[in-house]
């Protein structure tokens, strides 16, 4: 999980969105911590489902809301 | 009508890609990257395509469909008892986000070109033990007139999915002490 975590960094935009992916795809909770961060690379935007995946998940739940109100305060 | 024509009619009419993707020679490969995976963990798989043909091939790449004007992109099902079912289609990205972002890849003659793609992304139906699935790319390469050419390819996977590592530590653990 640490290596696409540390993919989201990369210079590559094919490696960026293949590790945003990867994230997207997991089913471990290991990866709600990273999937909050997505959204402001805006390579994919995948990182929303994934989260709702974890429906019920404080952590997700969370995360989710760290996200509309940063998106909010965009506006 | 002969039976071999009939059949190519058939073809044809049910992928209409068919006969400019034989023509094209581009040819797409879906392959796992290692011989198992942890449950939960993203299954990696890479794909490849190969330019066969005499001319640069400018690819859509809409990232992790692969699908739009018409191709369907990637599509993995799972096979069972040797058959596999229709796949669906992971959806593109939102007309407006293609428009804007969608990127051309250009592989040149004889050259590939590969990215990492995650099974997940395609089909949920992923269960601990080994898996098998089909999967189909019709991927758009644009022309320099309307219409596509396409990247075409199928084939199967084997996944092997273990269970959780504090499982299969627990598990092996338990063994070792009983032996």
């Amino acid at each position: 999980m640490g290596r696409y975590a540390a993919g989201l960094g990369a210079s590559d935009i094919w490696a960026r969105k293949a590790a945003e992916e990867a994230l997207c795809a997991s089913k471990s909770p290991l990866t709600i911590k990273y999937l909050s961060n997505l959204w402001t690379f805006g390579d994919n935007n995948c990182y929303f489902e994934a989260l709702e995946e974890f429906r019920g998940n404080a952590e997700a739940e969370h995360a989710l809301l760290t996200i509309a109100r940063r998106a909010q305060r965009l506006r | 009508m002969n039976f071999r024509l009939r059949q190519l009619a058939l073809l044809t009419l049910l992928h209409p890609g068919f006969l400019l993707a034989e023509s094209s020679g581009i040819v797409g490969t879906l392959a796992p990257t290692q011989s198992s995976y942890i449950d939960a963990e993203p299954v990696e798989l890479l794909l490849t395509i190969l330019n066969n043909g005499t001319q640069d091939a400018r690819i859509l790449a809409d990232y992790p469909s692969f699908g739009g004007r018409n191709h369907a992109g990637i599509r993995i099902s799972r096979s069972q008892d040797g058959k596999s079912r229709a796949p669906a289609t992971l959806a593109p990205s939102p007309p407006i986000q293609r428009i804007v972002s969608t990127p051309i890849i250009t592989v040149g003659p004889g050259e590939k070109w590969s990215s990492k793609v995650y099974l997940q992304s395609y089909n949920h139906d992923l269960r601990v033990g080994a898996n098998s699935f089909a999967y189909q790319i019709d991927i758009c390469v644009l022309k320099a007139g309307p219409g596509c050419d396409a990247v075409t390819g199928a084939g199967t996977l084997q996944v092997i999915v273990l269970e959780d590592g504090h499982s299969l530590l627990a598990t092996s653990w338990g063994a070792t002490r009983r032996a």
